[in-house]
């Protein structure tokens, strides 16, 4: 079955994901971008541009030019809003014969449904090429205030572009839809969506298969164009205040500030601090000047706090107009490139008391779950196909206490890893199999699933011996974990039910645990890492002396032996980095074995060279016999 | 025939007849349900096989899409250095030595399919160029031509790194 595209069809951006091997993935445009301005012109020379090449031109065809066409999608030429853009958009509207919008553009007018489609043809022709196969069928999301005439004209502007719409998504549906929260019941969901444009605010109730939208607010003229705009009147007032000099004139300081503002708010997103640096910003009588000022984290949220107190305020009596309270609230989901900001994030934080979702690219959750909403559709993301995940790590004790993580946690199920072991111990007759799980260091610190032992291992050296363990979880989650000796064949297991049992509570604390303990474990598994190195190299030092002792002289075999005392000592202290001290002493010592034996060896070859070299010679004439005969 | 038989004898008796209605749909069920499972285990596994292929493409894809985004900001040196070597203020020998270090710049850039967008016959084009301003054409020929070049645009590997930033004329008249 051809695929379904999901489509987030947005004011100033659009994005275009598909579902492959159930989960979304965006699909990048022509350009390369993961996302395509929602513009179109038409050229002098009658070319019709989408996306970045009319955004390109934008500011020399500013009547050819449209952008925001989502602003009149579906709407009365009466309607308010339709009032209000009027004067704020460059390009001429008018009202059509049936009270809607047409909008001139290339000499023609035309319904904004025409331009949207003009968009989502380019979206189609774009994944059609990056995806090598026809695209027929589509979703599309609105936002949840659209009415009927909205939704039906963006359905519309799909067919219009050759698509089949098999449904008009909810953007704020979708955003729930990308974190899989349908799954939940019961749950009450704030989709807080920051654009570059607009803000939107929807609150969500799961019920029984349905997502129902129980009511929205927003602001459709604030968005993070009005951050940049505040950074950019910021630096030219400082600057200005520290130079004397007015850039806001100077179209190429402008456009070099622009950047510079735009790059100050990203980078205030992960440091507190920014400096604004623009070397030769222009000249004067005295010569070349320079801007360079310092942007703080706190006074960026000084300068938009006001828009960010809006949002809030908005937020709140939207979730009190969908009769709940703040409590109420089960999740929040961010969307919108703005949310990115720590200031939204703690804002939001602050007001539900609780970490929003925002793992997933903000400017792409809306697109993703399109894609979802299309896997659904067309089967791909059956029941029975939803994979879960281990949510913690699977694994076994090894030798001095040390969790080994056979499969690591988030592993999708069903799955099968298999790792060899081996003995501590010479003549080991058996290894115990200790199961465990969770996400600290330590095998102690984690929870027991089982234990067997695996008996009759034929003697052995330590380290010999095979034994391939091996951990099953099934699509259920059941586990069942193998133990073999590859030398006997001899094999046991155990089969643990309850792998995936735990409460999300347990899970939860389980991995806050080793959290906090990060650092304490961290210091535990080098000691035990330590330990172990030692006791391997005083094993294999013990070896060596046993194999070749008669041939090593006694001073070495003394200073090795003072050394090992010196590391028993340690061993006890239970001190890194006097094991690690002592193991590296221990072993320069250690090492005089092999350098002894190897000189002596040397030196025996030495005597043995003329008569290499002798074989050569008639190893050389047998050559020519043979070539003779 | 004998399923034939099989019908005749279970009319006789309606108990059975109803159990096996039943056992059919059940199988039918079965049927289906199996059908729909091992369709949905091969596209699963085509998927698989069909990401596995795709993937060498998407790791080169991303490796294009980090060194891009790495050398576009290398662009806002190199820019800081242009504007530095057109202030004619500056001390001669020490020009030199920064005009020979944006030329290592340009070399660098040159090594990684980094080229500067040339502005051949003046003429506006969206694909290369982005319009930040505009200045009123005295005549119709210079509709659309080029005025002034504020930034300059680069190209890597003949695609548009950054487009050259202008300001355009435009006839009104």
């Amino acid at each position: 079955m051809a695929k379904i595209l999901g489509i987030d069809l947005g004011t100033t951006n659009s994005a275009v994901a598909i579902v492959e091997g159930g989960s979304p993935r965006v699909i990048e445009n022509k350009e390369g971008a993961r996302t395509t301005p929602s513009v179109v012109a038409v050229s002098k020379a009658n070319e019709r541009l989408v996306g970045l090449l009319a955004k390109r031109q934008a500011v020399t065809n500013p009547k050819g030019t449209i952008f925001s066409a989502k602003r009149l999608i579906g709407r009365k030429f009466s309607d308010a809003e339709v009032q209000r853009d009027k004067t704020l958009l460059p390009y001429n509207i008018r009202e059509s014969a049936n009270g809607g919008v047409e909008i001139e553009i290339g000499g023609k007018w035309q319904r904004p449904e025409e331009i949207s489609a003009m968009v989502l043809q380019k979206l189609k022709a774009d994944a059609e090429e990056k995806l090598g196969e026809k695209i027929t069928d589509a979703i599309i999301t609105v936002p949840a205030y659209f009415d009927d005439s909205q939704r039906k004209a963006t359905k519309d502007a799909g067919e219009i572009a050759g698509l089949n719409v098999k449904r008009i998504l909810n953007e704020p549906t979708a955003a729930a839809l990308a974190y899989g929260f349908n799954k939940k019941k019961d749950e009450k969901i704030v989709v807080y969506d920051f654009g570059g444009g607009t803000f939107d605010v929807s609150v969500l109730e799961i019920a029984q298969d349905t997502i129902e939208v129980k009511a929205t607010g927003g602001d459709t003229h604030l968005g993070g164009d009005d951050f940049d705009q505040k950074i950019i009147e910021w630096i030219v007032a400082e600057y200005k205040k520290q130079s004397g000099i007015d850039v806001s004139k100077d179209t190429m300081a402008l456009q070099r500030l622009k950047e510079a503002a735009e790059k100050a708010k990203h980078e205030l997103s992960s440091t507190v601090e920014h400096e604004v640096n623009i070397p030769f910003i222009t000249s004067d009588a005295s010569g070349p000047q320079h801007l360079l000022l310092k942007l703080s984290r706190a006074k960026l949220e000084e300068l938009i706090g006001s828009y960010i107190d809006k949002s809030i305020e908005i937020t709140k009596q939207v979730v009190k107009d969908a009769g709940f309270q703040i409590g109420d609230i089960n999740e929040v989901v961010l969307v919108g490139g703005q949310t990115r900001m720590p200031a939204i994030v703690e804002a939001v934080k602050k007001l539900f008391g609780k970490e929003p979702n925002k793992t997933i690219n903000p400017d792409e959750v809306v697109a993703d779950g399109a894609a979802v909403q299309a896997g659904i559709l067309q089967g791909d993301v059956k029941d029975v196909l939803l994979l879960d995940v281990t949510p913690l790590s699977l694994g076994l004790e090894t030798l001095g206490g040390v969790f080994t993580r056979i499969i690591e946690k988030n592993t999708t199920i069903p799955t099968a890893k298999t790792q060899v072991f081996s003995t501590a111990a010479d003549s080991q007759p058996s290894v115990e199999v200790h199961v465990l799980q969770g996400e600290r260091e330590m095998a102690q610190d984690n929870k027991t699933l089982g234990r067997f032992i695996l008996d009759g291992i034929a003697p052995a050296p330590r380290g010999m011996p095979q034994i391939e363990v091996s951990f099953d979880i099934d699509a259920n989650g059941i586990l069942s974990v193998k133990a073999r000796d590859k030398g006997t064949g001899k094999e046991q297991s155990v089969r643990i039910e309850a792998s995936s049992g735990l409460a999300k509570d347990d899970i939860e604390r389980m991995r806050q645990d080793a959290a906090t303990h990060a650092e304490e474990d961290k210091k535990k598994r080098e000691l035990a890492d330590v330990k172990n190195l030692a006791d391997t190299l005083i094993y294999t030092t013990d070896k060596a002396i046993r194999d070749s002792g008669d041939k090593i002289p006694q001073n070495i075999k003394d200073e090795i032996d003072a050394k090992k005392k010196d590391l028993d000592v340690a061993l006890k202290s239970e001190n890194v980095a006097d094991i690690k001290a002592k193991s590296d002493a221990y072993s320069a010592s250690a090492q005089k074995i092999g350098e002894y034996l190897y000189k002596q060896d040397a030196a025996d070859k030495k005597s043995e060279e003329p008569r290499t070299v002798e074989h050569e010679e008639i190893k050389d004439d047998n050559k020519d016999n043979e070539a003779k005969g | 025939m004998s399923e034939d038989e099989d019908i005749e004898i279970i009319d006789e008796d309606a108990g059975v007849t109803g159990k096996i209605t039943k056992i059919r749909k059940e199988l039918e069920v079965c049927r289906s349900e199996k059908e729909e499972y091992l369709a949905g285990w091969q596209r699963a596994k085509a998927d698989y096989i069909n990401a596995g292929r795709t993937l060498g493409e998407r790791l080169e894809d991303s490796a294009r899409v980090a060194k891009t985004g790495v050398l576009h900001q290398f662009l806002e040196i190199v820019d800081s250095i242009e504007q530095a070597l057109a202030d004619p203020t500056a001390d001669s020998q020490w020009a030199t030595g920064v005009r020979l270090t944006y030329e290592k710049c340009i070399a660098m850039l040159k090594q990684h399919g980094v080229e500067a967008i040339e502005l051949v016959d003046k003429t506006f084009d969206p694909r290369y160029h982005e319009a930040v301003d505009t200045i009123l054409a005295d005549k119709i020929e210079d509709d659309h031509k080029i005025a002034e070049e504020f930034q300059k645009g680069y190209t890597i590997s003949g695609r548009v790194l950054r487009p050259t930033k202008v300001k355009v004329y435009v006839y009104n008249k």
